[in-house]
C-alpha cells in the first residue's frame, strides 16, 4: 500500500468526490420530495392518479438505473430535449428513488391506524389537519430507518452517473488506475471516501431517530 | 510425555515442508501453471471494436480477441485452449495483477506510469488517434478541436484525457467508459468529435461513413499497443513477448499478417529487411 501515492493523487479524487456530494445532494433533494408527491397520488381518491402513480412506480423500480440515465441521456436528444450529463444524472436518480421513498412513505401512512384518523375527525379536524398534525408527525418517525437506508443507496448509485461522462468520484477513480494500474490504492480510498460520505448521512438520520423516537400508538 | 512432544516435533516439521512446498509453488511461474492447466486464460476487452466486441451472431471476436487465439496456439498448440475473460476499460489491469487472468490483450498502451506496476511485452500493433466528426460539422482540421464550442469525446483513459487536455484546452471534453459509449454521444448529438484509438474509429467510419468523417493527421504520437501482465514473472514475460516477435516480425507473420488484413483491410507494417550479405 502506497500513501504517497493516495496523497499525489488527492486533488483529483478530491474533485470527483466534491462532484459525487453534488449529485448525492440533488437525488436526495429530488427523490425525497418527489416520493412525497407519489406517496399523495398513490393514496389519492381519484382512481386515474392512483393508476398513473402506479405504474411509474412499476416502471421505475422494475428497470435498471443504467438504463433510466442512458434513455435520458443518449435518448431524449433525439427527441430535441438537450440536459446536461449532470442534470440527466440527478433527474433518473430522483425519478426511480421517487418510486422506491414514495412506497416508503406510503408504507409509513397506512402503518397508522386508521381510527386514529377517525378520532382526530371526530374531534372536528378537517382531513388536511388529521393528517399533518396526527398522522404525518407518526409516519415520518416510522419511516426515519428505511428511508436512511435509501438515502444511502442513492449516494452510492451515483457512480452510475461516471457512465454519462459526469466526472464524479468513481470516474476519477478509474482514471487514477488507468493511469497507474493500482488498483489495490485506488479502490481502497473511493471505497472509504464512499464510507465517509455515507456515514455522514446516516450519523444524521441516527441522531434524527434518536430525537424522534417510534412511540408505541 | 515424550510422544507428546514427538507428535508436536513431526506437527511442526510438517508445518514447515508445507509452508516450504507453498513457497515454492508461489515462485512458480504462471507459465508452467498455463501448460498444467492446457488452458490459457486472457482479459480482453467485448465493447471496442474491432479490438473485442460481440459480433451479430452473439461471438466474441475482434483483432484482440483473434491475437489471443494466437498466443494459445503458439503457447499450447492450440487456439480454442482459451478462456476469455471480458472486462471493461478499469477492469482490465485488476484482473492480471488479482491473478484471474495470466495476461490481458486489450487496447492496453504502453504507459511509463504503468509500466512501474505492470509489465509488457513488446508492442503487437502500432495505434494512432484519430479524431472523427459529423459530415458538415465546422471542425475541418485537428486545429479547429480547441474551440469552446466543441464538445470532445473519448473514453476515460489517461492517454485520451491527456491528449484532450493538450490538443484540444479550450474545448468542452467527456469521457466515457467505454468506446461504444462514446461513439454513442457522437451518434446521438451529445458530442461534437470523438477521438479514439485508429482501428476502433476506421470500424466505425466504416460502418457509418455517409454520416461522418475523420480529420486529417493524427492526434498526438503513436502509441504502442502491448500485452500486459502481472510483474514479476520473467519465465512467462520472456514466453510471451518472445511469441509476440515471432508474430509481429518473425517466423509466424504471415499469420498475423493475415489476420492484421481481416480486420484492418490492410497490410501490417513489413518485416524488418533481411540482410543477404
Amino acid at each position: 500500500m502506497n500513501l504517497a501515492f493516495i496523497l499525489n493523487n488527492a486533488p483529483l479524487l478530491m474533485e470527483g468526490a466534491a462532484m459525487t456530494v453534488a449529485l448525492a445532494i440533488g437525488a436526495l433533494l429530488g427523490a425525497t420530495l418527489g416520493g412525497g408527491v407519489v406517496a399523495f397520488l398513490r393514496m389519492s381518491r381519484h382512481a386515474p392518479l392512483r393508476y398513473v402513480a402506479t405504474g411509474f412506480v412499476e416502471i421505475m423500480r422494475n428497470t435498471p438505473i443504467l438504463v433510466q440515465i442512458f434513455v435520458l441521456y443518449f435518448g431524449l436528444p433525439t427527441l430535441g430535449v438537450h440536459m446536461s450529463a449532470f442534470t440527466s444524472a440527478v433527474l433518473a436518480m430522483s425519478l426511480q428513488n421517487s418510486a422506491y421513498i414514495g412506497e416508503i412513505y406510503r408504507a409509513g401512512l397506512v402503518s397508522i391506524h386508521p381510527r386514529q384518523r377517525e378520532a382526530a375527525l371526530a374531534l372536528g379536524m378537517m382531513p388536511g389537519m388529521a393528517l399533518r398534525v396526527i398522522l404525518l408527525p407518526q409516519a415520518l418517525r416510522r419511516v426515519l430507518p428505511p428511508l436512511g437506508n435509501q438515502l444511502i443507496i442513492i449516494i452510492k448509485d451515483t457512480s452510475v452517473a461516471s457512465t454519462i461522462a459526469v466526472a464524479e468520484l468513481t470516474q476519477a477513480s478509474k482514471l487514477l488506475l488507468d493511469r497507474s494500474a493500482a488498483p489495490y490504492e485506488t479502490f481502497l480510498t473511493v471505497a472509504l471516501i464512499y464510507l465517509a460520505i455515507s456515514a455522514g448521512v446516516a450519523g444524521v438520520l441516527k441522531l434524527a431517530e434518536w430525537r424522534y423516537p417510534v412511540r408505541a400508538s | 510425555m515424550f510422544h507428546r512432544m514427538s507428535r508436536l516435533a513431526g506437527g511442526l516439521v510438517a508445518l514447515a515442508m508445507s509452508l516450504g512446498l507453498n513457497a515454492a509453488s508461489a515462485q512458480e511461474s504462471r507459465l508452467d501453471t498455463i501448460v498444467k492447466r492446457d488452458k490459457v486464460i486472457v482479459a480482453v476487452s467485448s465493447t471496442a471494436r474491432p479490438n473485442g466486441f460481440i459480433d451479430e451472431n452473439g461471438k466474441l471476436t475482434g483483432f484482440e480477441v483473434e491475437v489471443a487465439r494466437l498466443m494459445a496456439k503458439a503457447l499450447l498448440g492450440d487456439p480454442d485452449k482459451i478462456e476469455l475473460m471480458t472486462t471493461t476499460v478499469d477492469g482490465r489491469f485488476p484482473a492480471v495483477l488479482s491473478g484471474k487472468a495470466d495476461f490481458g490483450i486489450s487496447t492496453a498502451t504502453i504507459y511509463p506510469d504503468r509500466a512501474v506496476r505492470l509489465a509488457f511485452t513488446r508492442p503487437y500493433i502500432d495505434s494512432s488517434t484519430l479524431v472523427v466528426v459529423p459530415k458538415g460539422s465546422p471542425i475541418k482540421t485537428l486545429a479547429d478541436l480547441d474551440n469552446e464550442n466543441v464538445v470532445f469525446g473519448s473514453t476515460n483513459s489517461a492517454a485520451m484525457v491527456d491528449r484532450a487536455k493538450k490538443y484540444a484546452p479550450k474545448a468542452n471534453a467527456i469521457f466515457f467508459d467505454t468506446d461504444s459509449a462514446a461513439a454513442l454521444a457522437l451518434k446521438s448529438g451529445r458530442s461534437t468529435a470523438w477521438q479514439a484509438d485508429s482501428a476502433a474509429v476506421n470500424f466505425f467510419v466504416g460502418h457509418n461513413g455517409d454520416e461522418f468523417v475523420v480529420l486529417d493527421g493524427s492526434l498526438g504520437t503513436i502509441n504502442n499497443n502491448a500485452i500486459f501482465m502481472k510483474p514479476g514473472d520473467f519465465p512467462l514475460w520472456l514466453a510471451l513477448d518472445t511469441i509476440v516477435r515471432e508474430y509481429v516480425n518473425g517466423s509466424r507473420y504471415g499469420e498475423y499478417a493475415a489476420l492484421y488484413k481481416t480486420w484492418f483491410g490492410k497490410e501490417p507494417p513489413p518485416q524488418r529487411p533481411f540482410n543477404q550479405n
